[in-house]
């Protein structure tokens, strides 16, 4: 049986022209990478802070409610520093996705194990700043709350993933991802 | 669209390689607009050509065949032996062996052909029973392509035509014919001095074949038989392309492409399209600039916006190039296992029920490719080997995945995806760039399996749609 192709919508039609009109698709691009620089500039200068003592937000944010030690406000910023970091994440997921985007199947295999690496940087990463930026000089700190901020960062470093996922789905970067094809037959649905 | 073929020279090479193509379009075609991996409708490789038992007619088909020989010279009555002498010369028309086609002598190709079209074959067999199908009120048209400088080409051009009208008459149907006429457009050496030059055409002489031609014609066509062609299309190209090697015809004659050719082409797609009411009229093609860029090429639609030929040449030339390098290297057999969770192979291969391992698929892809390679070949046999004196021909760039050697010809190098593969691909089409491999991937990607397609059609549809201008 022949289908006849469905006709697109002019909103269709006006998003397809915008998304592959070349300042458009070039703008886009210089997000994308300005992203991936300034995230990996940020991401330095916090393991760097921590490494040489400075000050940085995270630092001045945290301390003093780990200071109280009072078990509540801990799970409060544990959670906070667990969205912080997973959108943060997400959205230099979404730049890296936009600044190398894959051209054959061949390449989307390589971006997808390239994926699966950063991700065990970024969660080492994140468990490093954990370590020397909230940890470092924060008084007494019961084992509870330690637990609870390292359970939080692991969760959101790999809260990101998901979020991106969802964030790129269905994107051919994404279909390799445990939960894209889930998601994809959710949006189909 | 029925098709045939008219040569003499049955072993040429170029002739084979024709048959050859054909073959593998048809091939394609029925498997991808009639089977079970459905193509959509007037779209990629839609045009249907038929032709007879066998596509070709060659008017003397006897082995070693001279004029005397076909003629019976020997049995001849005096007086139609004295006319055949005053018409023919001995050695290099009568007693020359026509194995090879009739060497530019059109003179002798007409005698033949007329001759021969009484003997009914297959080929005219065919023409009549299409005439016979032809309802009540419709018509039936038919072009030509013939060089005017060259041996049966240049006689089968009008002597075909003229059967065909009389047939036409016979039968009561209104046929319309229309022709591309072949004006020097290529140029090659002088033959070794061990050829005789008696027996072969010099490319010299093409000029002066073409205006003694070009006055018959203005003679038939004015005085002698108006009514013959509707619309005669003249082509040429100035100053004349390089073929660079000399053979007498046979298997090794093997020319490479020509820009001409491809104006050939569209001449018969604009008589297609033709209403019904237009006036009969002699075209010529011309160009403004030295240099042959799109602007240079006519459109088919003058309505349509944009340039359509452009639009619809330069999408096939990128589908051939993204599904040679892109994607048909990971839907062999052993690769395609890898690629099975990816999101495009799922929604256009997986969910069309596509059994990529099965051998007809396998098949149908490996023959796919084949078209594929021989479409890009042509493209980059369009553009001469730079020469000062030889006008840039700037249709395709593609010049970063094929070597050109005037001696083996084109090397396609498709083989791995390079960033020199990628702007090729983007810049294939001059001026400017388009979507790039990463945006067809990213289409891909994201595309809804309902692209009117069925089977592997469904992948092919949505590339050949991301792979547009």
């Amino acid at each position: 049986m022949k289908v006849a192709r469905p006709v697109p919508s002019t909103a269709e039609m006006t998003k397809a022209r915008l998304a592959y009109h070349p300042s458009f698709r070039t703008a886009v691009d210089l997000l994308a990478k300005a992203t991936i620089w300034l995230a990996v500039a940020a991401l330095a200068y916090l393991v760097a802070g921590a490494l040489l003592d400075l000050p940085t937000p995270l630092q001045g944010l945290v301390r003093p409610k780990l200071r109280a030690a009072s078990f509540l406000p801990a799970l409060y910023q544990s959670a906070i520093d667990a969205i912080l970091i997973a959108g943060v994440c997400a959205f230099l997921w979404w730049a890296i996705a936009k600044a190398w985007k894959p051209a054959s199947p061949r390449e989307a295999l390589r971006f997808q194990r390239v994926w699966w690496l950063l991700s065990v940087v970024f969660t080492g990463l994140i468990l490093a700043v954990f370590h020397y930026v909230v940890l470092k000089d924060a008084g007494p700190v019961t084992r509870a709350t330690r637990a609870i901020f390292l359970v939080g960062y692991l969760l959101s470093s790999w809260g990101f993933f998901l979020v991106s996922v969802l964030a790129l789905s269905p994107l051919t970067v994404a279909s390799a991802v445990p939960g894209s094809a889930l998601v994809s037959r959710l949006k189909r649905s | 669209m029925g098709l045939a073929l008219v040569d003499q020279d049955l072993s040429n090479g170029n002739l084979t390689q024709t048959k050859q193509l054909l073959s593998l379009y048809r091939g394609l075609h029925a498997k991808l607009h009639n089977g079970s991996h459905g193509l959509r409708e007037r779209t990629l490789l839609h045009t249907v050509f038929t032709t007879a038992d066998t596509a070709e007619w060659s008017p003397l088909r006897e082995k070693r065949v001279t004029l005397d020989t076909h003629f019976n010279y020997k049995a001849m009555r005096d007086e139609a032996k004295m006319l055949f002498e005053c018409l023919f010369e001995r050695r290099y028309e009568r007693e020359q062996s026509l194995e090879e086609g009739f060497r530019g002598r059109a003179a002798l190709g007409a005698a033949a052909m007329f001759s021969a079209a009484a003997s009914r074959s297959h080929f005219w067999d065919r023409l009549f029973s299409d005439m016979g199908d032809i309802a009540e009120g419709e018509e039936m048209r038919v072009f030509l392509f013939a060089s005017i400088f060259g041996g049966t080409g240049a006689s089968g051009f009008p002597t075909i035509a003229k059967i065909i009208k009389e047939m036409a008459e016979q039968h009561a149907v209104k046929v319309r014919i229309g022709g591309a006429l072949m004006l020097p457009y290529f140029e090659y050496p002088d033959p070794p001095a061990s050829v005789e030059r008696q027996s072969v055409i010099l490319s010299r002489e093409f000029k002066r074949r073409s205006r003694q031609a070009l006055e018959y014609y203005h003679d038939l066509l004015t005085y002698q038989y108006p009514e013959l062609f509707d619309q005669i299309y003249l082509l040429g190209f100035d100053p004349l392309l390089e073929i660079g090697y000399f053979k007498e015809g046979g298997t090794l004659q093997r020319n490479k492409p020509l820009l001409p050719e491809l104006l050939g082409a569209l001449a018969a797609l604009n008589f297609f399209r033709l209403d019904r009411s237009s006036a009969p009229q002699v075209l010529r093609a011309g160009r403004s600039s030295r240099d042959v860029s799109w602007d240079e090429i006519p459109r088919l639609d003058p309505r349509a916006k944009g340039h359509d030929v452009k639009r619809h040449l330069g999408r096939l030339i990128r589908f051939a190039m993204a599904f040679l390098v892109a994607y048909y290297p990971y839907l062999q057999r052993n690769s395609y296992p890898k690629f099975r969770d990816q999101s495009w192979f799922r929604r256009l291969i997986a969910d069309a029920d596509v059994e990529v391992g099965s051998d007809d698929v396998q098949q149908l892809l490996s023959e796919l490719a084949k078209y594929c390679q021989e479409l890009l070949t042509w493209a980059v046999s369009l553009k001469p080997l730079p020469d000062s004196l030889t006008p840039e021909i700037c249709l395709f760039d593609l010049e970063r995945v094929a070597q050109r050697n005037p001696v083996s010809g084109v090397t396609l190098r498709l083989n791995e995806l390079t960033s020199r593969q990628k702007q090729s691909f983007q810049r294939a089409i001059p001026p400017g760039a388009h979507q790039g491999l990463d945006g067809v991937f990213e289409g891909l990607s994201r595309a809804r399996s309902d692209s009117g397609g069925r089977g592997l059609g469904v992948f092919l549809q949505t590339l050949f749609d991301e792979c547009h201008l």
